[in-house]
């Protein structure tokens, strides 16, 4: 086994142990094939988001953990939210330049839960419909531009 | 068919593949008959003269089968009473070689033997040199509590010695039993003081141990130390199992034998990393430049303050 494959079998192991509260990861599909993985997430009670249920996809390379994953939202229900594109990409930081290998599946989730928890408004970030027409598939090849901490 | 041939079978087949197996294979056929001795049988595998050696015991070592006829573990009690593994394996008639043993490399090792007795005597020889080498690492995994490796041998020449929860110190045994290379690793501002003025009066008259507790000012817990390490034996593994890399997320690695070392500096960030984890992130931080003299620096994965590694041990 692969360091990767060695490192995503104890990821998934404990995500499906004890999985952070509203995150719940499909692990006859990951255990399956452990480079693509499917998480299911539903909206914090008490946000805007509650009572919704979202799907996060995350690819990972063999170099991960050196090599942040690839996380997407897909499905039918993309969250409406200033930093989720409506193809599913997300503007967040720590998924390309400050990846860390510390990071994990579950601390990338979770970062998700509190970006999408902190939301004052439901919008789409203002350039959405020209980056979804205009953006490669894989977000990591976005050139990425932080605009703001605050959300 | 012959009993010579019976014998024969018992000597090549895989069954017979422990020594007394083995044994009670031949003493059954051997059983009553005096006409057939053990010299008299000759076998592909080895040759009669390699079998009466191994029969006529040598003063202080003991002969075991390994898989087969051809691979045997030697154990010697040295002067001091200690005991040594040795391997050899019969590449052919008057061909000996050692295959592994628990001492440090040295040329010998590599040197073909014509017979037995010719090999334990340069192992011997060897042996007899080294005893200052054996004092010092014994005397330290007797008195200290060594993190790595995790099962000291005397095939490894160097200890990380527990000081404090965060910092370890390293320290390699010259084959004549000097200590060097020692260097603190993790969160060692508090110790590094004490370890520079320690070397430059190091006491040559004492063994290692005693200086690293005069050093360290270890004197009055030095024994607490390893009763402590004894007393927590028994969840030791448990204790170990918990210290995992912070990048690869396990405690042992694969291809190599090193475990998770607390190497950030700071005092507040407890994760601990593979040195070879920790050097393969940093190298690709610099977009996968290795650095010119072997040490990497950059932030902690973890607490993104500076961090530096090397990529040696």
């Amino acid at each position: 086994m692969s360091p990767s494959e060695r490192r995503l079998q104890k990821e998934l192991m404990s995500l499906m142990k004890e999985p952070p509260p509203g995150v719940t990861v499909d692990g006859d599909q990951a255990s399956q094939n452990l480079t693509l993985w499917t998480i299911h997430m539903e909206g914090v009670p008490g946000t805007l988001y509650e009572g919704e249920k979202f799907e996060l996809q995350f690819k990972f390379t063999n170099k991960y953990p050196f090599d942040s994953p690839e996380v997407t939202f897909i499905g039918n229900n993309i969250p409406v939210h200033p930093h989720v594109y409506s193809n599913g990409h997300i503007c967040l930081s720590i998924l390309t330049d400050d990846w860390s290998p510390a990071l994990s599946v579950q601390s990338v989730c979770l970062s998700i839960v509190s970006m999408l928890s902190s939301c004052k408004e439901k919008k789409r970030p203002p350039d959405n419909s020209f980056y979804v027409k205009t953006c490669n598939k894989n977000p990591k090849k976005t050139k990425w531009w932080y605009h703001d901490d605050s959300v | 068919m012959n009993k010579a041939q019976c014998l024969r079978n018992v000597l090549e087949s895989k069954e017979f593949n422990t020594l007394p197996i083995f044994l009670k294979g031949v003493a059954s056929l051997i059983d009553g008959d005096e006409s057939i001795k053990l010299e008299s049988i000759s076998s592909y595998l080895v040759d009669s003269q390699f079998l009466s050696e191994l029969k006529d015991p040598i003063h202080g070592v003991d002969f075991a089968f390994g898989d087969s006829l051809r691979d045997v573990k030697c154990t010697l009690k040295d002067e001091e009473s200690r005991l040594h593994e040795l391997y050899i394996t019969y590449e052919g008639v008057k061909k000996l070689k050692i295959t592994s043993g628990d001492i440090p490399y040295a040329p010998f090792l590599d040197q073909c033997f014509s017979n037995v007795e010719e090999l334990v005597g340069a192992f011997f020889r060897h042996v007899r040199s080294l005893q200052s080498y054996f004092y010092e690492l014994e005397n330290i995994d007797n008195n200290c509590v060594i993190l790595d490796p995790i099962k000291p041998t005397f095939k490894d020449n160097f200890r990380n010695i527990r000081i404090d929860d965060k910092t370890w110190l390293y320290v390699e045994v010259t084959l004549d039993g000097y200590p060097s290379n020692m260097h603190l690793i993790g969160q060692s501002e508090v110790w590094q003081g004490k370890l520079q003025n320690g070397i430059l009066n190091w006491d040559h008259d004492k063994n290692i141990v005693e200086n690293i507790t005069s050093i360290f000012d270890l004197n009055d817990h030095s024994i607490s130390y390893k009763s402590l390490s004894e007393a927590i034996k028994p969840c030791d593994a448990e204790v170990k199992d918990d210290i995992i890399c912070g990048i690869c997320f396990c405690s042992e690695l694969p291809d190599n034998l090193s475990v998770p070392q607390p190497l950030c500096q700071n005092l507040n960030c407890d994760v601990h990393f593979h040195k070879s984890c920790l050097f393969q992130w940093l190298v690709a931080c610099e977009g996968g430049r290795p650095p010119s003299f072997g040490i990497i620096n950059g932030s902690c994965p973890t607490c993104l303050q500076p961090i530096s590694c090397s990529n040696n041990n």
